[in-house]
């Protein structure tokens, strides 16, 4: 303890005395530092178990059907079809949940748009919605901050009833305790039964302004007499696993059921499920392309600074010969050399490490909308700022850790070589400086 | 003097070795960043073929079958197409307006569109965007023939049997554009060209889709045309030259908004089409690509900086003792300057080559986007030129501040350091 006091100490004067030398190293650590955040926010921020997704790390997905027509060899491939729904996701019995919600692509994609209005008020505001079973609200942890989620029995019977979130219900009542209240969406009346915290689009298994019970939308449910419309259509499946590692076991069961239900299908054949592990997106980037890119800007932010700062380490040190070697003399070993200047340059790091840290929240806060972006918002086309990062988000034990971790791996690279080097010098000639 | 610098530099190699690596380094990650901004800068300066000023475009709604208000036509009725046309037609009677066009997945600037494929003898391509559009389409976005001419000439064609066709695509099969009259295969069909336009892209940066050809939009000849296809439908329009564009979105919505509903259709909103351009390309990963390789190149210039300043002020206060005696020796100060820069300069150019080297074997092996320009050799020495110019710039103010105080050291206190 009282060593680690005397290099704070020594820390301090070095720092005092060397004005020029401490404002270089802490600027330079200070940026590499808010770089490297900047990735490793993002890259908790788009992975993390964050509410309302706080299963992200147990859940997989389905949201693509094959259709492959018996004749010719056309085939007709989108997200999930009623029927398809019923008879092969919902009898998967190895997950532990399954929430169904329309997806999100097709909304915009088919120009499924929808109008929210309220009685006496002629303004109709653009709404973004998402239709789900009751069993969404179990998979994903909304905060509820008035009314309660629908239940299964309004989900069964279709009941129009509707969640929304908090800005949404300040934006059409003028208030947020809208319990009971009827909302007009796309002109059909819905009775408001929740309202939650918002949502960022960031999430975007749950982002919406609006949650209903995908069997009150007709333009979902209406089964047609065409097979193929049963089976692709607009719904996905977000899987909550038991164990991170059933995802073979999921598969090979809805490879089973899939077999079932195919034999039931006259005009065609529902080819290669596959469910899909939570992938990681990054501006619109996905999966290995995205972790290959991360580790690519990885070691540029990191290698780049620490040749830098070892330059200095190592012009520094010159000056510090002298020191080193009266304290070799005097039979220091070369650990404790070694250890005092690694501490000495962790020490000086610090406040650099900081700034660079609040730095990093300030520029992921400025390009939220290009980094945070999921992989189907270049597709849309709307003004308002969907992404929002709440302090959970940025200030969390991980990313602190992170960040601990960043100013270790930086020092450690820095100072490696050049005390090294210096240290190994011959005695006599340090002493002859 | 080169010589005698370079001298200088293999004497203190070791302490030399640090800010090498880290120029060498930085100068590959430019070379590839400045690269990448040069092709982007090229393919945005290249004509699109849209004219997007005095467009608008109009979002038609339908109302949701769960509405009160939903009226169920019988499923061979010719009233949706109907009402469609009625506010077609009522656009169009609006005095401010020029010109209306209908057209299906073909916009510019959109993500949506359908491709299919020509043969003319063994050459066959198949990345041809179809464009689905009324005769005004031309007029609305001005797009001429490739000859020169007025867009209401290729409306006239268009109406025709026959292939419309871009220019680029008239010059891939034919080698050149006055093609009106040759033929070109679709699947067991042998098509007539009728007219060339002027070349199209859908947005700046697109390359994936170079080649149009361009169709009559097609409608059942009964007439019947279900709801759920009219909305796919896109309306566009353009406005006459002397009317005012600040707020006509909002004005003309205001004066037209109970004309614009007929049967289950309503216009729900009113864009500029100038407004969708700027969004569509603000949200393009090309433009967000754009923002974060600017800053990573920032990020590695301010290292360079605090790189070349660290050091020298380092070595400049260690050779304090040299610089006292080449002053003593004669040396002016302007030259003592000079001394420094250079000698930070060659450092550079010294990195540089090794560099150089690992980013030519990056175009040879086709890793950057330069494997793709016209003239190969002239784009390294461009793109390198350019890296070692910003490179030079940073390293000079880096390395003024530390050559400022070099050079105004007082001779005898240098030489009493000895």
């Amino acid at each position: 303890m009282i060593t680690i006091n005397l290099y704070f100490k020594q820390a301090w004067q070095l720092m005092k005395q060397n004005r020029f030398f401490s404002a270089v190293y802490i600027i330079g650590t200070g940026l590499a530092i808010s770089m490297v955040m900047v990735l490793a926010v993002v890259y908790y921020i788009r992975t993390a178990n964050i509410a309302p997704e706080i299963h992200r790390d147990r859940m997989c997905y389905l949201d693509f059907v094959i259709y492959k027509y018996n004749e010719g060899n056309g085939s007709y491939s989108s997200s999930l079809g009623i029927r398809y729904v019923k008879d092969v996701v919902l009898t998967l019995k190895k997950p532990e949940a399954i929430a169904i919600t329309t997806s999100p692509i097709y909304q915009y994609f088919q120009g499924g748009e929808m109008f929210a209005s309220v009685a006496g008020n002629d303004d109709e505001a653009k709404i973004s919605y998402m239709g789900c079973n009751d069993v969404f609200w179990k998979v994903y942890e909304f905060h509820f901050l008035y009314g309660k989620p629908f239940t299964e029995s309004d989900f069964e019977s279709g009941l129009k009833t509707v969640v929304l979130c908090r800005s949404m219900a300040r934006k059409l009542f003028g208030k947020e305790d809208v319990i009971g209240q009827t909302v007009m969406l796309n002109e059909v009346e819905y009775r408001v039964c929740g309202v939650v915290e918002d949502v960022s689009g960031t999430l975007e298994h749950t982002y919406s302004q609006a949650w209903m019970p995908y069997t009150s939308m007709s333009n979902v449910i209406t089964e047609s007499v065409d097979e193929r419309e049963n089976t692709v259509g607009k719904l996905q499946a977000n899987i909550l696993l038991r164990d991170k590692h059933d995802i073979t076991a999921v598969q090979a069961e809805l490879e089973e059921a899939v077999k079932r239900y195919n034999t039931t299908l006259v005009g065609g054949q529902v080819t290669d499920p596959k469910i899909k592990p939570a992938t990681l997106t990054i501006m619109g980037v996905s999966s290995s392309k995205a972790y290959l890119a991360i580790i690519l800007f990885l070691l540029l932010f990191l290698l780049v600074p620490a040749l830098n700062i070892s330059g200095l380490n190592a012009s520094h040190i010159q000056d510090r010969l002298e020191e080193i070697g009266i304290r070799k003399a005097f039979g220091a070993p070369r650990g404790t050399l070694f250890m005092q200047i690694f501490v000495e340059n962790l020490i000086l790091m610090f406040p650099g490490s900081l700034a660079g840290l609040l730095f990093s929240y300030g520029l992921v806060d400025l390009y939220k909308n290009i980094l945070l972006a999921n992989s189907y918002q270049q597709f849309i086309t709307e003004d308002a700022d969907v992404i929002t990062l709440s302090a959970g988000m940025l200030m969390n034990w991980q990313v602190f850790l992170y960040a601990v971790t960043v100013c270790l791996l930086l020092n450690l690279l820095s100072s490696m070589v050049p005390v090294w080097n210096a240290i190994r010098e011959n005695i006599v000639s340090a002493l002859n400086k | 003097m080169i010589r005698h610098i370079l001298k200088i530099i293999q004497a203190q190699f070791r302490s030399n070795l640090w800010i090498l690596a880290e120029l060498m380094v930085v100068f590959v990650a430019l070379w590839i960043m400045t690269d990448y901004f040069i092709t982007q800068y090229t393919l945005y300066h290249r004509p699109v073929g849209f004219d997007t000023d005095r467009v608008y475009q109009v979002t038609v709604s339908k109302r949701s079958v769960d509405a009160p208000q939903f009226i169920v036509y019988p499923e061979n009725s010719e009233e949706p197409r109907q009402n469609f046309d009625r506010i077609v037609e009522r656009i169009r009677q609006h005095p401010d307006v020029e010109a209306v066009a209908l057209s299906m997945f073909s916009l510019p600037y959109t993500h949506s569109n359908t491709t299919y494929g020509f043969r003319k003898d063994s050459v066959e391509l198949w990345n041809i965007r179809r464009y689905n559009i009324s005769p005004d389409y031309f007029r609305v976005f001005d797009i001429r023939p490739a000859a020169g001419g007025s867009p209401d000439e290729l409306a006239q064609r268009l109406v025709q049997p026959g292939l419309v066709i871009s220019a680029n695509l008239a010059e891939t099969f034919f080698g050149r554009t006055n093609v009106v009259g040759e033929e070109l295969i679709q699947g067991e069909d042998t098509l007539k060209i009728v007219a060339v336009t002027e070349s199209v892209r859908n947005d700046e940066y697109n390359e994936r889709l170079p080649y149009a050809s361009f169709s009559q939009i097609e409608f059942p000849r009964d007439g019947i045309v279900p709801e759920s296809t009219c909305i796919q439908m896109q309306i566009t329009f353009r406005i006459r030259p002397n009317v005012e564009t600040a707020g006509f979105e909002e004005r003309f919505m205001k004066e037209m908004r109970h004309q614009l509903q007929a049967g289950n259709f309503w216009v729900s909103d009113v864009q500029s089409y100038n407004n969708i351009r700027e969004q569509f390309l603000e949200r393009t990963s090309n433009s967000s690509g754009q923002q974060v390789i600017s800053s990573v190149m920032l990020f590695l210039l301010v290292n360079v900086f605090l790189a070349v300043i660290g050091s020298f002020w380092f070595r400049v206060n260690r050779r304090k003792e040299e610089l006292g005696l080449r002053m003593a020796m004669g040396s002016s100060r302007i030259g003592l300057l000079r001394f420094t820069i250079t000698e930070s300069l060659l450092l550079l150019t010294l990195a540089a080559l090794p560099a150089l080297f690992i980013c030519g074997n990056l175009v040879y092996a086709d890793l950057v986007s330069a494997s793709t320009a016209d003239d190969r050799l002239l784009r390294f020495f461009e793109v390198s030129l350019i890296t070692w110019l910003l490179l030079t710039f940073i390293i000079v103010l880096g390395v003024w501040y530390p050559a400022q105080k070099a050079a105004h050291i007082a001779p005898a206190d240098a030489l009493r350091a000895e």
